[in-house]
């Protein structure tokens, strides 16, 4: 098909998951990204294996700089913070995962409803999702540490259920696009319900993007959390790298990589969401 | 080497760099165009026809995506060898270009005068800004666009398809350039408004005396335009010549098989029909559906049609974009709400049909649209494609779907494949599976080969035509091409602004038009014969289709009749039998007589 220029972008098999894999993995930056976002997935997963000691055990000398024995160093009260850092991975994908799964099913309940019912319906629930994006989100999550206590699972909440307007107004735009489409029409034809039109001939062609909008909405999430840990809001219970290098603040000019270690894995984490991201908005928006 | 060729293109090779290697879109193609004259390229989707004069005239990205090699002189010069910028400035000069899409190829805000302008400017340095402007206004009435001082300040999106186009040969004339390039610049329009721009691009070229290349897919188009024929297949030239002999005595099968392809009004297919015909399936009544553009505008879209349907029958519903079939078959199928009258299916009232009894109907009703890109959800395999309907009904699918692709000739390895992984024949041949799969009654074919190629074309009609027999089903067949609509109807209806002007046996219409709209409309599809005398006779409708929610009063069409009377604005003509020809309906109170011996170019139409 060589009909006109434009067929250069067109991919042979837009809908395969082996094409989509492809066009992620086309560029540096997804690769990069998806690497390390599978690193960061695996330090938490399996961070019991992965960690040479409990990471809130003292079995070292205070403050001792990177060594053999630890990579990262100690801090004051003689904890590794390889460990540390590796324990930490997991409050982040919690607050990651929690936020992703709450942010997706409303945005994209929101945005399916919204974009394919219209009228009335679309315009109410476009102003409560304006609403909702007004909401300064890191100090209503400051507010309500501040009231329940600290703890992750309202971290969690409040953080999914700001973080979701986005997506709902992408899946509404990408609705608005695909209702008048043909193939949603020949589905009418046939007699298919309006559940069943959303949901098996309109949901599958939104997702793609939703997701790919999913990485950054995640990444901010994180950083949320983590900001929290740095003022010391964070769940005592659970080791967190904000709340690591909120600590290693007192010993910033004698201990760096107390600091350093952290304040890298929240960057490179949140770099690589981001990258996986950008990568996935562009492999969908070439898929078109 | 021709001596003396304006345009001399040797050996052109142009490959694309892709994941899968090098693809050769361009292969060794060879053209020569003199000074002054008409060469058309013509060839399929994909034959590389557009590619190797984009290719010529710098206009591919650079390498490594793209490389071009060979030759292309011009003049003498060769522009593959120019710098960018010398190559942009010459080729602005010298060469004129108009694309297909008008709809695209204009910046959609910037004004179209000072697009045109701007043609001007680029190329005559010195030249005042007010000046260009009124000779930009000179142009677009050169162009054929009506009263152009008073759009000096319109922007495209206030002109129609038509229009634009007009401002686009406006433009590429602009400079006198010697070689105008024109590609498939018809394609995206209707066939009227086909018919005026080609009328248009033969003066434009006669005044400026410029050498034309002519890009299209359909032969018909340059067989009355083009001086010689160059056909291109798998991107190279398989056959070049004049375009009579080219047409007399082809010699590449490529060619035969284009050729065969063109269907020709003046040779309706007769179909073997059974006579006295089958139970009535599909009647509307005085069908009225009208919508709401904005707060005071109502767009009438379709304003009160009859029409009745036979199983094992086609019914034709032709006319321009804007004449309302597409709103037509969309009532009947309800995905819109008619706004009065009944469509009655199978005795059954679809109007007002709750949703109960709606959801009964549908499995007998059913619908194969024109894009099959755009039809098919790309996410789900053929399969799953096809299975829709009847998971949607819970019908036992285990064998069916296999039945139903074997009923559409496609083979069983493909249920697992995506859309995108089809030609567009293929795809086609998916949506007309899935449209059979709940055993409808009806089948509304809405434009369902426009967008394939005319030798997929074929094909498709053979295979709905053998469905028909088949599995006697009735056909609502919408299209705007009257020479295909021979091919395949028993009867034709002709639309034109929510009303249908004429109805008839294909016989009749296409032998005994009555109504000035059908005549016209006959008139303006190419004939595909070069031989025949240069269209001096043809009617050549001015003007465009009028805004449908404010139609003229009487008589729809008078405003671009040339017949019409004071009595057209006053009285609107019923649509009652005015000629011989049994259920033979026209809407016109000045019908041509059927009996008469000598319409214009009578040669044409009635040969049949």
């Amino acid at each position: 098909m060589f009909a006109s220029a434009n067929w250069l972008t067109r991919p042979e098999a837009p809908g395969s998951a082996v094409a989509g894999w492809r066009r992620l993995t086309s560029r540096t930056p997804g690769v990069a990204g998806a690497v390390t976002a599978l690193v960061v997935l695996s330090m938490g997963a399996l961070a019991p294996l992965l960690a040479p000691t409990d990471p809130s055990a003292v079995d070292g000398p205070s403050l001792a700089p990177p060594s053999r024995a630890f990579p990262m160093g100690t801090d004051a009260l003689g904890r590794d913070v390889f460990s540390g850092v590796i324990y930490g991975a997991r409050t982040s994908l919690i607050v990651a995962g929690g936020v992703g799964v709450i942010a997706l099913l409303t945005g994209a309940a929101v945005g399916l409803l919204s974009g394919y019912r219209g009228a009335w319906v679309d315009d109410a629930l476009m102003r409560i999702t304006e609403m909702f994006q007004v909401l300064p989100r890191f100090f209503l999550a400051l507010v309500v540490i501040a009231f329940f206590g600290p703890g992750l699972d309202r971290l969690v909440l409040v953080l999914g259920l700001t973080s979701w307007p986005l997506l709902a107004r992408v899946v509404r735009a990408e609705v608005l696009t695909l209702r008048h489409r043909e193939f949603v029409d020949a589905a009418r034809v046939y007699g298919a319900s309006s559940a069943r039109i959303v949901l098996r001939e309109i949901l599958p062609n939104v997702l793609p993007s939703a997701i790919a909008l999913l990485g950054l909405v995640v990444a901010q999430a994180i950083l949320i959390e983590a900001s929290l840990g740095f003022l010391g809001l964070s769940d005592p219970n659970m080791i967190s790298w904000g709340a690591m290098a909120s600590q290693a603040q007192q010993f910033l000019r004698v201990a760096w990589w107390l600091s350093l270690f952290p304040g890298l894995a929240i960057l490179v984490t949140v770099l690589g969401l981001n990258l996986v991201g950008n990568a996935m908005t562009n492999a969908s928006v070439g898929r078109r | 080497m021709t001596v003396g060729a304006l345009l001399s293109i040797r050996e052109l090779v142009v490959e694309f760099r892709t994941r899968d290697g090098a693809v050769r879109a361009v292969d060794g193609l060879d053209l020569d165009v003199d000074p002054g004259e008409t060469v058309a390229v013509v060839g399929e989707s994909g034959a590389g026809k557009t590619v190797a004069m984009l290719a010529a005239l710098g206009l591919l990205p650079a390498p490594p995506e793209c490389t071009v090699r060979g030759q292309v002189l011009f003049d003498g010069r060769d522009l593959l060898t120019m710098g960018r910028k010398q190559l942009r400035q010459f080729c602005g000069r010298h060469i004129g270009m108009v694309f297909q899409d008008p709809m695209t190829s204009l910046h959609p805000s910037l004004r179209v005068v000072d697009q045109v302008a701007e043609a001007l400017l680029v190329h005559h340095k010195g030249m005042a800004t007010t000046k260009a402007r009124d000779r930009a206004v000179h142009l677009l009435a050169q162009a054929g666009i009506p009263r152009p001082d008073r759009r000096a300040n319109d922007y495209p999106h206030q002109w129609s398809g038509g229009l634009r186009q007009r401002a686009m040969v406006a433009m590429a004339i602009a400079n006198q350039p010697r070689l105008l390039i024109a590609d498939e610049p018809t394609t995206a329009l209707d066939v009227t408004i086909q018919a005026q721009i080609l009328e248009l691009l033969r003066s434009a070229r006669d005044q400026i005396g410029a050498a034309t290349i002519f890009i299209t897919h359909d032969l018909a188009v340059v067989a009355q335009l083009a001086d010689r024929v160059s056909v291109v297949f798998a991107g190279r030239v398989v056959e070049a010549g004049d375009v009579r002999d080219i047409f007399a005595s082809p010699t590449h099968e490529h060619t035969v098989r284009l050729l065969a392809a063109l269907p020709s009004p003046d040779r309706p297919t007769v179909r073997t029909r059974l006579d006295g015909a089958g139970p009535g399936v599909l009647r509307l009544d005085n069908l009225v559906t009208h919508y709401r553009r904005s707060r005071n505008s109502v767009v009438r879209a379709v304003d009160g049609v009859s029409l009745d349907l036979d199983a094992g029958e086609t019914l034709g519903l032709v006319g321009e974009s804007g004449c309302g079939k597409s709103t037509l078959a969309k009532t009947v199928l309800r995905l819109v709400d008619a706004t009065s009258g009944t469509v009655f299916f199978g005795g059954q009232n679809i109007t007002t049909a709750d949703r109960r009894a709606l959801r009964s109907l549908r499995p007998a009703l059913s619908m194969v649209f024109q894009d099959p890109y755009a039809s098919l959800n790309p996410r789900m395999t053929v399969e799953q494609i096809i299975a829709q309907p009847l998971r949607t009904f819970g019908r036992n699918r285990s064998g069916r779907v296999g039945e139903l692709l074997e009923m559409v000739g496609l083979p069983a390895r493909l249920a697992f494949r995506r859309p995108a992984a089809l030609s567009g024949g293929e795809r086609q041949r998916v949506a007309i599976a899935r449209a059979l799969a709940l055993s409808p009654r009806l089948l509304v074919l809405d434009e369902p080969v426009s967008s394939l190629d005319a030798s997929i074309r074929g094909h498709i009609i053979a295979l709905l035509n053998r469905l028909q027999r088949e599995l006697d089903l009735a056909y609502l067949f919408i299209t705007h091409d009257l020479a295909l609509a021979s091919q395949i109807c028993d009867r034709v209806a002709v639309m034109y602004l929510g009303k249908i002007v004429e109805i008839g046996s294909v016989a009749d219409i296409y032998s005994r038009p009555t109504h000035p709209y059908t005549r016209a409309l006959l008139s303006a599809i190419p004939v595909p014969d070069p031989a025949r005398d240069r269209p001096d006779g043809r009617i050549v409708l001015s003007g465009e289709v009028p805004d449908p929610a404010a139609p003229p009063s009487g008589c729809r069409f008078r405003t671009r009749c040339w017949k019409a009377t004071q009595i057209c604005a006053v009285e609107e003509p019923a649509l009652i039998q005015r000629s011989s020809g049994p259920g033979h309906l026209t809407a016109c109170v000045h019908p041509e007589p059927s009996d008469r011996s000598d319409p214009p170019r009578a040669a044409a139409v009635q040969r049949a």
